[in-house]
């Protein structure tokens, strides 16, 4: 199969079952929303090194926050509710309660909770004050500017986590551009985020290593300069490698920005630039999810 | 729908504990006529006092004639909607736990004590103790909303425990006295001494109070988000213009006298 003259694997993407939840993070300004959630993010590309998977989700209106100023949706995924509620905890902590304005609130209805404000109201030093306003719980945190409000707990459901595609091409250009217009068109979509560095991730992994105390090493059947030395999964032409890693709320979710990535990388590639797209998995056996490339651009 | 109207004016208080929806809708007209009404120490029926109708099963009641002697009306509800066509008795919606209560007059005394959950709306005014506590009872209100468009008397939300009370005018002395916690917001101005022996909730005054005690302290003007978060809910329980007002206020902190963390919110 092959989509604008790029060939199209017969293979699959393989993701695991996580738990995520949405933040609502506001403040006075859409600016000072958007570096909270930076800060949140910046460290959360991969579960195995941060414990937790994170991204921007889009921007929000003022019409659609709790407490009617500018925000941003955040997506947060774990292995589980327990590693959940500690990234919370460490990142609402450290990056949002210290940001000047900000607010946090729960942006997802879902049966399981994770504790939010009831783990950070212990900063007030016993001036927090709870208030329940219809139905919600929210924590009063005094600070220098004013208070810090948040919700007392944030929904948690379960989610998919590593939904993957890889672009191969024959030069890093060509493939960096792909990559670009794949993320772009990904994130119009609803309930994913791409967690990697601008959405995109150069060093893919593969399990295990040499080294006992590193569970996780260089895929290096994907990694170019090795072509002629490993057991290569890469064609002679191809010089660089880049990946797309995708978390969401949902299957259909991870499967449409799938999708709607490998189109946007293939398209306007027919100048030969983009030679391949396929996708990591393990053989089936590891993951809950199987996204089949072919049956998904069908 | 079951209607209930008041043959005559009552000549003594009567309890109207019991006539709920959960209770009479779909029951028999012959059958609420002969259920029991005590009258001081007699034993009577429904029917004695009441001319009853049933439109249809729906899960409402609606009290018409003079109503100001009938107490109890919604006492212990859990669903459904209940309507008072005139004024309404003492403990009006006491013990209630969820629906919705209407008075389109006054209420008396007590009105929400002990509430556990639903929505009151009162049109007029209501008289002391609204949202307070029952005698030797820890905590007043636990849940829900109040609300009363015109004036409530003394001791608004003596002891309240969670939920929302707002009164659209003004409020009596001793508003919030003993908070535990819960939220009430005042239209007008408020009476002297509010929030005494406070330990935690808000108390919010936007025509002012006319004597904070000295043991809450000033802690300035602020605008803050929480103040955005509770305008919203006033406005989805259809309080727009009360939501409005929600600007900065200067806060009171107390009552420090029990080592309180209250707030009294006035405008600057």
């Amino acid at each position: 199969m092959t989509l604008n003259g790029v060939m199209i694997d017969d293979t699959f993407a393989e993701a695991f079952g996580m738990r995520a939840t949405r933040l609502l993070i506001t403040a006075d300004t859409l600016h000072w929303a958007r570096i909270a959630a930076e800060s949140f993010s910046g460290f959360a590309t991969s579960v195995i090194g941060c414990g937790v998977e994170a991204g921007i989700e889009r921007d929000l209106s003022e019409a659609e926050t709790p407490d009617g100023r500018p925000g941003i949706a955040l997506l947060a995924f774990a292995v589980s509710r327990d590693a959940l509620g500690k990234a919370l905890r460490d990142r609402v902590g450290q990056c949002v309660l210290t940001c000047p304005g900000t607010a946090c609130f729960s942006g997802l209805v879902a049966d399981a909770q994770v504790p939010l404000g009831r783990a950070l109201r212990y900063f007030g030093d016993g001036q927090q004050t709870a208030k329940r306003i219809g139905g919600r719980r929210y924590w009063r945190i005094p600070v220098m500017d004013g208070e810090f409000v948040c919700d007392d707990q944030v929904g948690a459901q379960h989610a998919v986590g590593g939904g993957n595609f890889l672009i191969l091409g024959r030069s890093r250009v060509a493939v960096l551009a792909a990559a670009e217009r794949a993320i772009a068109a990904m994130r119009r979509v609803p309930e994913v985020v791409m967690p990697f560095p601008g959405g995109v991730v150069r060093s893919g992994s593969k399990v295990g290593s040499r080294y006992k105390f590193l569970p996780a090493s260089t895929n290096d059947a994907f990694c170019p300069t090795l072509k002629g030395a490993v057991d290569t999964a890469l064609d002679p032409d191809v010089a660089s490698v880049l990946e797309i890693v995708i978390d969401g709320l949902t299957e259909t979710a991870v499967a449409k920005a799938t999708r709607v990535g490998i189109q946007a990388a293939c398209a306007g590639a027919a100048d030969g630039g983009v030679t391949r797209i396929t996708a990591g998995n393990y053989g089936g056996k590891l993951g809950k999810y199987k996204f089949h490339l072919r049956e998904l651009l069908q | 729908m079951t209607r209930l109207s008041l043959k005559d004016e009552l000549p003594v208080r009567l309890s109207a504990e019991g006539l709920v929806p959960e209770r009479l809708s779909g029951v028999p007209v012959a059958e609420i006529e002969r259920l029991p009404l005590a009258v001081g120490n007699r034993r009577e029926h429904v029917g004695d006092w009441f001319r009853v109708r049933a439109d249809d099963d729906a899960a409402s009641v609606t009290f018409e004639g003079p109503c100001a002697r009938l107490d109890c009306i919604g006492a212990g509800m859990t669903a459904g909607r209940i309507v008072v066509q005139d004024d309404a008795g003492a403990y009006l919606g006491r013990g209630m736990r969820g629906g919705e209560l209407s008075v389109s007059g006054s209420a008396g005394y007590g009105a929400a004590t002990d509430m556990r959950g639903g929505t009151i709306r009162v049109r007029g005014n209501v008289g002391d103790a609204v949202a307070g506590s029952l005698p030797g009872s820890a905590a007043g209100m636990r849940g829900g909303a109040v609300v009363i468009d015109g004036n409530a008397g003394a001791q608004a939300g003596q002891r309240l425990k969670r939920g929302l009370v707002v009164v659209g005018g003004d409020a009596g002395p001793i508003c919030g006295a003993e908070m535990i916690a819960g939220t009430v917001v005042v239209g007008g101005s408020i009476g002297g001494n509010p929030g005494v022996a406070m330990r935690r909730g808000t108390i919010i005054g936007l025509g002012g109070a006319a004597m904070i005690g000295p043991t809450f302290a000033d802690c300035g003007v602020h605008d803050l988000v929480i103040f955005r978060l509770l305008a919203r809910h006033l406005v989805a329980l259809g309080l727009a213009a009360l939501a409005s007002r929600l600007a900065p206020f200067r806060r009171w902190a107390g009552d420090a006298a029990v080592g309180g963390k209250g707030e009294i919110l006035v405008p600057p």
